[in-house]
């Protein structure tokens, strides 16, 4: 599972800005660890749109606040790295830290109802971090502010609101312009827009996509909702039991998915447009990640499981199925060999 | 402002109410309460308290509805009547005796058990688990857990009696006179409260301190907070504004609750200090059968209750925007 940014079908360095290599994370439980992020790897390239799926509690929210380290105990980093435009984010101390979030990574979180402290006005969460990153003087953090919340399409008279007074749209733009506050590289998004209504989803995606254009930052959007990633997000990577089980550019994973989970994670969202299918869904319960299944921690799962036991007992590893499209799967490798044989 | 406006006018019916139940319920009793305290004293009281009494109840020869309005009025010009126990003297006289007592030392010791425990509470919750938690945790506990009475008698006899390091009762050195301008009186007043004080902001602390902890982990572990650190915010000032700010406002009810209590004095605290507050007053009342004392207290600690929820109310306004 181990890769390198250099491997083919990565980004070439000089684009690379994210680079996650074997991330492990534990959470520290009474009854054993659970391993919730096993090493995973993947790269986030300048000006690109990550997305990060899979069923809940499948450690994908997990890896997003491994990467800026905002995880609480009794979760734990255990092993791997994360490279930021050439910085280890797990070497940093306290002050390099401080710094390196929201400067040059932010995050907007998953409920924009919690995300804004109930007892301070918009605007002035907005200057706290300007007044925490920069000199600027009162009245240059009050322009500023201004201006982010013309951006993000708030009314700028709500400069002085408390969160309280806001819908949950106008909240989750207020948290989405606390995170582009500095210009930062990239936007760590995780579900951002999921406690919201559809429509107004929409709007908002919209609007991160415009956004995203305009300032040229990086998106690691997280998301259970597979359809709207595919809208949304330049490649994708999806994520079972706390492990990376393929990654691909967003439309090959739409319509060529390779591995036998994304396959019917695809197949549990209703289409709007094209004929109408039954939805598959998938049967039985994620695992308990104290003690994952043995060898494809989806083997148990999975209709497809080889006879002879080789998805109980080996682990599969991330190959390469095309040059940008990657799957952990032994049928998958199986296959590639039966067309290496065919195709001397 | 308009639900400070609400507030107020629902605190005023509810003032009313209560003085108006503090009218009836004397009539309520069964036979004349005047008759039977007349009876008790066995014609050694002096007739014009009985007057006196009478007028406090309305047992006068008058239909109710004059009677009622006799004591509203009385009771606007501070008319509270006479004093038993303390004859001649107005029943409002003797209350604003013992009031100062009272406002000054559980006032002060209400206040200051509050702020120390909010501080206490948010620097362990804030280090949970590290050196200052696991040593404030379990004196807390234990302090939240004594009996008030069993620390201040303990208290009393071993520091005041045993190594006389604090004066025995009362609230000044008797010797001397009651002149706020006299240095000795000053800090004797410094001196007899020193002891009582202290006994009460130690037993309060604790409860204060376990709830501010309590409501600050769960607070921790909001959103919000995971954001203003990444947000690469101070900890100092996600400490405060964050969360120490969102955490008090369960714990702001209890501690306008308890200043409105202080009215009543801290009862055990007086006895056991015979510091001639509120609570003191308010026994030496019961114990006299002083009906309009009584009823004058009772009045005031209604009426304080009141004020000091409304108290509440403001700074409820003032630290949370929900409530405006």
């Amino acid at each position: 599972m181990s890769s390198t940014p250099s491997q083919p079908g990565q980004p070439a360095e000089s684009t690379t800005l994210l680079s996650v290599q074997d991330l492990q994370v534990e959470y520290r439980t009474r009854r054993g660890a659970v391993k919730a992020v096993d090493h995973v790897s993947f790269d986030v390239s300048k000006n690109e749109v990550f997305g990060l799926a899979g069923e809940s509690g499948c450690g994908k929210s997990t890896a997003a606040h491994a990467i800026i380290r905002i995880l609480k105990p009794p979760a734990y980093i255990t092993g791997g790295k994360v490279m930021f435009m050439g910085h280890d984010v797990r070497q940093m101390n306290d002050m390099e830290l401080r710094r390196f979030r929201w400067r040059h990574v932010a995050i907007v979180f998953q409920s924009a109802m919690n995300a804004l402290n109930p007892v301070l006005s918009v605007g002035n969460q907005i200057k706290d971090v300007l007044r925490a990153h920069t000199n600027m003087k009162p009245d240059e953090t009050h322009e500023r502010a201004l201006e982010l919340l013309r951006v993000v399409g708030i009314d700028t008279k709500r400069l002085g609101s408390y969160p309280h007074q806001l819908s949950g749209g106008m909240r989750q733009r207020a948290v989405i312009a606390i995170a582009l506050a500095l210009n930062p590289e990239m936007v760590i998004m995780d579900e951002p827009t999921t406690a919201l209504d559809v429509v107004v989803q929409k709007q908002i995606l919209q609007e991160i996509r415009q956004l995203k254009d305009e300032f040229g930052f990086s998106i690691l959007f997280i998301t259970h909702d597979l359809s709207l990633l595919v809208e949304f997000s330049d490649r994708i990577g999806i994520m079972y039991a706390g492990e990376l089980v393929e990654t691909a550019p967003s439309q090959e994973i739409f319509n060529s998915p390779r591995h036998p989970y994304t396959h019917r994670l695809m197949n549990s969202f209703p289409t709007i447009w094209g004929a109408r299918q039954e939805l598959l869904g998938i049967p039985g319960s994620p695992p308990d990640l104290i003690t994952p299944p043995s060898g494809c921690r989806f083997h148990p799962r999975c209709e497809l499981a080889l006879a002879d036991g080789t998805c109980k007992q080996v682990r599969p590893m991330l190959i390469d199925v095309s040059s940008k499209h990657r799957a952990a799967c032994h049928l998958v490798e199986q296959q590639l060999a039966v067309q290496k044989e065919t195709v001397p | 402002m308009r639900f400070l406006v609400r507030r107020f006018l629902f605190y005023l019916v509810a003032a009313y109410v209560a003085i108006t139940l503090n009218f009836f319920l004397p009539r309520l009793m069964v036979g004349d309460p005047v008759q039977v305290m007349f009876s008790k004293f066995q014609g050694r009281m002096d007739p014009r308290a009985v007057e006196s009494l009478k007028e406090t109840f309305g047992f006068v020869d008058a239909p109710v509805h004059e009677q009622y309005f006799t004591y509203l009025k009385h009771l606007v010009k501070g008319d509270l009547g006479i004093s038993l126990t303390n004859f001649p003297v107005p029943v409002s006289e003797v209350i604003s005796g013992s009031l100062e007592w009272t406002l000054r030392l559980v006032g002060i010791a209400t206040i200051f058990a509050f702020s120390i425990g909010m501080i206490l509470g948010t620097i362990a919750a804030w280090r949970r688990g590290k050196f200052v938690d696991t040593l404030i945790l379990p004196i807390a506990s234990i302090l939240a857990a004594f009996p008030y009475f069993w620390i201040a008698m303990l208290a009393l006899y071993y520091l005041a009696h045993i190594q006389g390091w604090f004066p025995i009762g009362h609230g000044y050195n008797l010797r001397l006179k009651e002149d706020w301008g006299d240095r000795a009186y000053v800090s004797s007043v410094i001196e007899h409260g020193m002891l009582p004080m202290l006994t009460v902001v130690i037993t309060a602390l604790g409860g204060w301190m376990l709830g501010m902890r309590n409501n600050m982990i769960n607070v921790l572990a909001e959103d919000y907070i995971t954001l203003a650190q990444a947000k690469g915010l101070s900890d100092r000032r996600v400490m405060l504004v964050y969360a120490a700010r969102n955490a008090i406002l369960p714990s702001l009810t209890g501690f306008a609750m308890s200043l409105g209590f202080v009215i009543g004095g801290a009862l055990i605290v007086e006895i056991v200090f015979a510091y001639p507050g509120m609570g003191f007053t308010l026994l030496n009342s019961v114990n006299g059968r002083d009906y309009p004392l009584m009823q004058g207290i009772f009045l005031m600690i209604t009426l304080s209750v009141l004020a000091a929820n409304f108290f509440a109310d403001v700074i409820y306004v003032l630290l949370d925007p929900r409530a405006r």
